[in-house]
This record gives structure tokens, C-alpha cells and sequence, in this order.
């Protein structure tokens, strides 16, 4: 079978050694994307969402290791790339950062220098990586302001970032992630930092994007509302695990694991109760203490007894691509 | 930014106009007008001074006039480059200075030079490694010069060279030399006598300026702009000179014009204790000796020197800073 997937993650473990302990970020991450397909990542603040994406693209701070795992990355020739074992600043990994895989993060303010132009920031990436003179770098810039919807690029690409209004500013940071047509968009909670009304148009810039470049994308946010007319799959995170994977369908009208059903009843409906968001009870356990067996007894309102406690729960697959880590969906016997 | 320069340039003059009537004021303040004690000091060293020409230079220096008037004539005066006379160096003001002045920017620069030159690298580099042991060593290092004193650290360096090497470093010049005409071997023997005065002066600088860069960098160094430009495959270097570094580096172009003043009266304590003939220690004897048109004309000229360094100081911050020149 032709293998049609871009990137596949399995087992990943990451540890931040602090000066309070190892942080156990993430303890065995296992998704994969599909060529062209949209996925996203969601779970509560914390559980390791933008570390599974900087692990991805090499990212991790100096504190961060990578202890086990393994990352799949297939390029525009379907040749194989193993991230893991490549050296994170080294000429391989950057040939692909950039090229193959890009980012778009949360906060555009932040996420841009201060003291350099957005025209400037984009033409650093075309210079480095395509061979063009500054003219064509140039160029090619306006050409993706222009793309991703704003006015007299002309002018704007001289300016610089506090300049530009909030969206306007996620927007140059799609045009720079687009830059070098890479395959794979990862974007980091693109909207959270937005006012409501702009983050319907981002997101709606996005999703064009995505058709009209053919990208794979990785969505990654808290928000399931976001993710129902995003994503085609969604993988659900907890506590630096997915524990629930499925087509976004599915996910969305027959969610298996108790944090996943959890969630969908906190999506802040627009017909009555405005405001009140039922929020899952408990506070999530911190990251130097993992609670043994399954994470995610110490708030379960259908914990089975002491077996959730013993070990982790195996990988079942319920129904097609649909993947669950729950006692409630294994055949138990006489555990 | 045309607008935000001259806006400057205005509050510049203001500001000097200011400071000139304070200086002028110093200069009036001890009792009776500086020609009587001047013509004390005449007598007293036996010169005949005859009332017509007493009366020819109380008309000159217009003594007899309003205070107003006085103040025009002396600013007039000062900006032509005319500062008045020290009557304990019996000699004009302005020689005074000027004589001073050249060598004191070649210590004040040399050693700003060697703090920049010295600091800043090592800054970085104890930034990119923190916490490894090359870290530790410079910071112990540097807190130890930061917390010496100079002199203490001129003397030291004095008593060392001159025991154990037979040199005798105070001063800037061997005894041969200091009145010789410029020449290579006077050349040579300033420098010979340069990098005491520069170690000693760029050391606590130096120390201090190694944990600022460090600690900026550190701030900026984890930024998520740092991470967004590594996202787009820019080598790690790269990414660190052109945004981070950078960054740091801000506050510190920005206060260049700042050490203008400094580069003039800077270090007096090491000055003297080196007996180096520079500005700070001739500033502190005109204010010992209450030799006022010598004083009031230093506080005019550092102030002047402080008022353009500011401003100075305003256009590069500005220039480095979009944020700031597009307000
Ligand atoms: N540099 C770091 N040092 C130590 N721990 C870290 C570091 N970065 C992340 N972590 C830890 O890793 C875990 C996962 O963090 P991550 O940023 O991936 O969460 P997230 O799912 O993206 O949350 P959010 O929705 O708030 O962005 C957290 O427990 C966090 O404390
Ligand atoms: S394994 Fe047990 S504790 Fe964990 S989610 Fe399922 S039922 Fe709840
Ligand atoms: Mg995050």
C-alpha cells in the first residue's frame, strides 16, 4: 500500500530538565497526517500541544530533550526524513524548516522582531533558502502579502509590526509561514490572541491557503469549536498523550473517552446559557508527577475502579480511524 | 522625523540658554568682582598695576555694566571660544582646557574602546553559554571588577609595574619625554604609559557592561521572535547576530551620546591618583581654589557636551528604534 501520509509521529517523549525536576512534557505521542489533509491537536492548556509542534520542527529550547520516538517526515519527493536523528541546527533540518514545514505562531506581536520590517523578515526567508537576488525576493513578498489579503502591500511591506493591526499581523505571518511554498503548515493557536470577528477571517484564510497551496496542515488549539470546520481528523491530548483520534465527524457525534466528551460539553454554545462555560472539574495534575495508570482518573466522572489506576490503557481502534485509550472500550475479562 | 528632530533641537536650545545663565551665576558667586581679586594677586606678586589700567580692563571685561550686560559679554565671549582667565594658572581659560583636552579623549576613548571591544563579546558569548563553567569563571570575574575601585586598582597596578618591572607608570609621559615634541619615541611612550590609565578606567566599565549584555541578551534570547526566525531555517548564528544581539545591543547605542560628558570628566579619582594631566583633576582644583571663570566655564562646557550627547543619543534612539521614530 502506497504510503500517502506526510508525517508521522509515533512514541514521542519529550523532558524539560528544570531546575525543579524533569518536566515530563510529553510521554508517548503517536499521530500521523496525511498528504493534503487537515489535523488537528486539541487538549487543555498545558498538556503539550506547542511541544509536540516544536518537536516537530526541531524547536525545543536548550532545557528540552526529545528521550524517545520517533518523527516521520515525507518531502515533496515522498523521500523520507528522519527528524529525530537529525541535528536541530545542522544543514539538513534547516533545508527542511522552511521549505518542507513552517510555523505560524500565536502571538504575531511577539512572533516578529520589533525592529525589523515585515518585508524585510519574509525576504530573509526567500534569500536564504531560494537562489534570487533582492529584487525577486521583493517581489515575491508583495506577491504574498497581496495572497493572504492585504491592502497596498506596496507601502505595508516597508512597515513594521506594531504598524500593523492584529489580524493584519497574523496575516503577514501566513504570507511569511507560505513563503518557499512549504508542504506542511503548522499553525499554533493562530487565533487565540485575535478579537472574535478577526479570528473567523483568519481562520477562513487558512483554509484557503490550504486549498490554494495544497497543504497539509496541523491546526493546533483549545477551542473544538474552531476544529468542527477546520480539520478533517482531530487527535485529543491529555496530559502529553493523545488518548483519542478520530475523523472530525465521528469525534464530534460519538466521542469515546470521557476527556473528549468533557470537552464537547464545554464548547460555549450560542443558544442559551451564554457565557457560562462548563469547564471539566479538577485541576489538571502537574507535569513532575504523572499519575500512574490512566492520566486521566484523577477527574473521570466514569472511572472503572482501581484497573484505570494500574497501567496505562491500550490503543483500540472502535471504528474506522476512530482510536480510543479507555478501559471503558477494552474487553477487561477478569483483570 | 524631521519634526521629531527639530522638536529636539529646540528643547536643546532652550535647555542651553538655561544652563548658561546657571553657569554665569557660579562664575558671580564669590564676594567682589573677580578684577579685584585678580589685581590682589598682581600686586602681590609685585607687579605694578596702574589705575589706568585697572580702569582699561574693568572697561573690558565690562564690569561697570548691568549684571545682563555682564552675562551677554560673557556668553558672547564664550562661544568666540574666549573663557575668561584663571587667575591661579594665571593663563586663559580655553589654553587651559584645549592643552588638557586632547589627552584626555585619548584615555576617555581608548578606553571606552577597550570596554566595548572586551565586554561585548564576552557578554554574548556568557549568554549563549549560560550556566556552563566559562559562564561562572567571567561572571565571578566580572563581579570582582565591578567591585573594585579604580584607584584601588591604579594603585595596585602602580605598585606592581613600578616593583616588579622598575616602571614608574604614573603620569603619561617619562619625565624625558614630557615636554619633548611630538615625535614616534613620544608616541611610543604614551602608549607605553596609555594602558594602565585605559586597564584601570575600562575595567569597572567593562565588568559592569559584560553583565548588562549578558542579562539583555538572556531577555531577549528566548523571545518568540527568535523562534519564529530559527522556524525559517536561518542558521543559529545568524538568527542570534541579526535579531537578538541586536536587540541588546539597543540600549546601548542609544546612550552613546551620553559618554560625551563622561569622555571629558570621567575618572578625576584615577586621574589624579595616576597623576595623568587630563580635564578631571584641573576641574577639581578650579573648584578647590574657587578659581571660578576656570570652573563656571568647565560646568558651561560639560553641560553643553551633556545637552548634545542627549540629543545625540535621542536621533540614534530613535534611528535604531522604529517604534520610537514613527511616534
Ligand atoms: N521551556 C520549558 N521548560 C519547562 N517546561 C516546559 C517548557 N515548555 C513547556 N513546558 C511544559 O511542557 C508542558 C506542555 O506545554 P505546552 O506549551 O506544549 O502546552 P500547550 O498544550 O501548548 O498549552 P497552551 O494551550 O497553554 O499553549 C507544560 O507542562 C509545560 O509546563
Ligand atoms: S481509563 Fe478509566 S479513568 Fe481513564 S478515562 Fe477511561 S474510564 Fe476514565
Ligand atoms: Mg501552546
Amino acid at each position: 500500500m502506497a504510503n500517502n501520509n506526510i508525517l508521522e509521529v509515533e512514541n514521542l517523549n519529550v523532558h524539560f530538565h528544570t531546575d525543579e525536576g524533569i518536566v515530563r512534557a510529553l510521554n508517548g505521542v503517536d499521530f500521523k497526517v496525511e498528504r493534503g489533509e487537515a489535523v488537528g491537536i486539541v487538549g487543555e492548556s498545558g498538556c503539550g500541544k506547542s511541544v509536540t509542534s516544536t518537536s516537530v520542527m526541531r524547536l525545543l529550547p536548550g532545557v528540552g530533550e526529545i528521550a524517545a520516538g520517533t518523527i516521520k517526515y515525507y518531502d515533496k519527493n515522498k523521500k523520507q526524513h528522519d527528524i529525530i536523528n537529525l541535528k536541530a541546527d545542522g544543514e539538513h533540518m534547516r533545508s527542511i524548516r522552511g521549505p518542507e514545514m513552517s510555523m505560524i505562531f500565536q502571538e504575531p506581536m511577539t512572533a516578529f522582531s520589533p525592529v525589523h520590517t515585515i518585508g524585510n523578515q519574509i525576504m530573509e526567508k526567500l534569500l536564504y533558502h531560494e537562489d534570487i537576488d533582492k529584487d525577486e525576493a521583493r517581489r515575491k513578498a508583495l506577491e504574498l502579502l497581496k495572497k493572504v489579503g492585504i491592502s497596498k502591500p506596496e507601502q505595508r511591506i516597508d512597515e513594521y509590526p506594531f504598524q500593523y493591526s492584529g489580524g493584519m499581523r497574523q496575516r503577514a505571518m501566513i504570507a511569511m509561514g507560505l513563503a518557499c511554498e512549504p508542504q506542511l503548515l503548522i499553525a499554533d493557536e493562530p487565533t487565540t490572541a485575535l478579537d472574535v470577528t478577526i479570528q473567523a477571517q483568519v481562520l477562513k484564510l487558512i483554509k484557503k491557503m490550504q486549498a490554494d497551496y495544497n497543504l497539509s496542515l496541523i491546526l493546533i488549539t483549545h477551542d473544538l469549536g474552531v476544529i468542527a470546520h477546520m480539520v478533517d481528523y482531530v487527535n485529543v491530548m491529555y496530559l502529553g498523550r493523545v488518548v483519542e483520534s478520530g475523523p472530525v465527524e465521528e469525534i464530534f457525534d460519538n466521542p469515546a473517552h470521557p476527556y473528549t466528551q468533557d470537552l464537547l460539553k464545554s464548547i460555549p454554545r450560542m443558544t442559551g446559557n451564554e457565557g457560562k462555560l462548563a469547564s471539566i472539574e479538577g485541576a489538571v495534575p502537574d507535569a513532575y508527577s504523572l499519575p500512574k495508570g490512566c492520566p486521566f482518573h484523577t477527574r473521570c466522572r466514569k472511572k472503572i475502579g482501581e484497573v484505570c489506576e494500574r497501567a496505562y490503557p491500550e490503543r483500540q481502534e472502535i471504528s474506522a480511524d476512530h482510536y480510543v485509550n479507555c478501559y471503558l472500550h477494552q474487553d477487561l475479562g477478569d483483570k | 522625523m524631521s519634526k521629531f528632530i527639530m522638536h529636539r533641537l529646540l528643547f536643546m536650545v532652550v535647555t542651553l540658554v538655561i544652563i548658561s545663565i546657571l553657569s554665569f551665576i557660579i562664575i558671580q558667586l564669590p564676594p567682589g568682582d573677580y578684577l579685584t581679586s585678580y589685581i590682589t594677586q598682581l600686586r602681590s606678586m609685585g607687579t605694578d598695576v596702574s589705575d589706568e589700567q585697572i580702569e582699561y580692563l574693568r572697561e573690558q571685561y565690562g564690569l561697570d555694566d548691568p549684571v545682563y550686560v555682564q552675562y551677554f559679554k560673557w556668553i558672547g565671549n564664550f562661544l568666540t571660544g574666549d573663557m575668561g582667565f584663571s587667575f591661579s594658572w594665571n593663563r586663559p581659560v580655553n589654553e587651559l582646557v584645549w592643552e588638557r583636552l586632547g589627552l584626555t579623549l585619548v584615555i576617555s576613548i581608548s578606553s571606552l574602546l577597550f570596554t566595548w571591544i572586551v565586554a561585548f563579546p564576552i557578554g554574548i558569548y556568557t549568554a549563549l553559554r549560560q550556566n556552563s563553567l566559562s559562564d561562572y569563571f567571567f561572571t565571578f570575574l566580572s563581579f570582582i571588577g565591578v567591585a573594585t575601585p579604580n584607584f584601588l586598582l591604579a594603585l595596585v597596578l602602580m605598585y606592581v609595574s613600578f616593583k616588579y618591572f622598575g616602571i614608574n607608570v604614573g603620569g603619561l609621559f617619562s619625565p624625558e619625554y614630557a615636554d619633548a615634541a611630538w615625535g614616534i619615541g613620544k608616541i611610543t611612550d604614551l602608549l607605553q604609559h596609555l594602558w594602565i590609565p585605559v586597564v584601570v578606567v575600562g575595567t569597572a566599565g567593562t565588568a559592569g557592561l559584560v553583565r548588562i549584555m549578558r542579562a539583555n541578551l538572556l531577555d531577549e534570547l528566548g523571545k518568540p521572535y527568535v523562534i519564529t526566525a530559527k522556524s525559517k531555517g536561518i542558521p543559529n548564528y545568524k538568527v542570534i547576530l541579526k535579531y537578538p544581539v541586536r536587540i541588546a545591543l539597543n540600549p546601548f547605542i542609544s546612550t552613546l551620546g551620553w559618554q560625551l560628558p563622561k569622555l571629558i570628566s570621567g575618572s578625576t579619582i584615577t586621574a589624579v591618583v595616576l597623576s595623568l594631566p587630563t580635564t578631571g583633576p584641573l576641574l577639581l582644583d578650579a573648584l578647590k581654589s574657587q578659581d571660578m571663570y576656570l570652573a563656571g566655564s568647565f560646568i558651561m562646557l560639560l553641560s553643553v557636551l551633556t545637552v548634545i550627547g542627549t540629543f545625540i543619543s535621542d536621533i540614534l534612539l530613535a534611528l535604531v528604534d522604529p517604534r520610537i521614530r514613527y511616534v
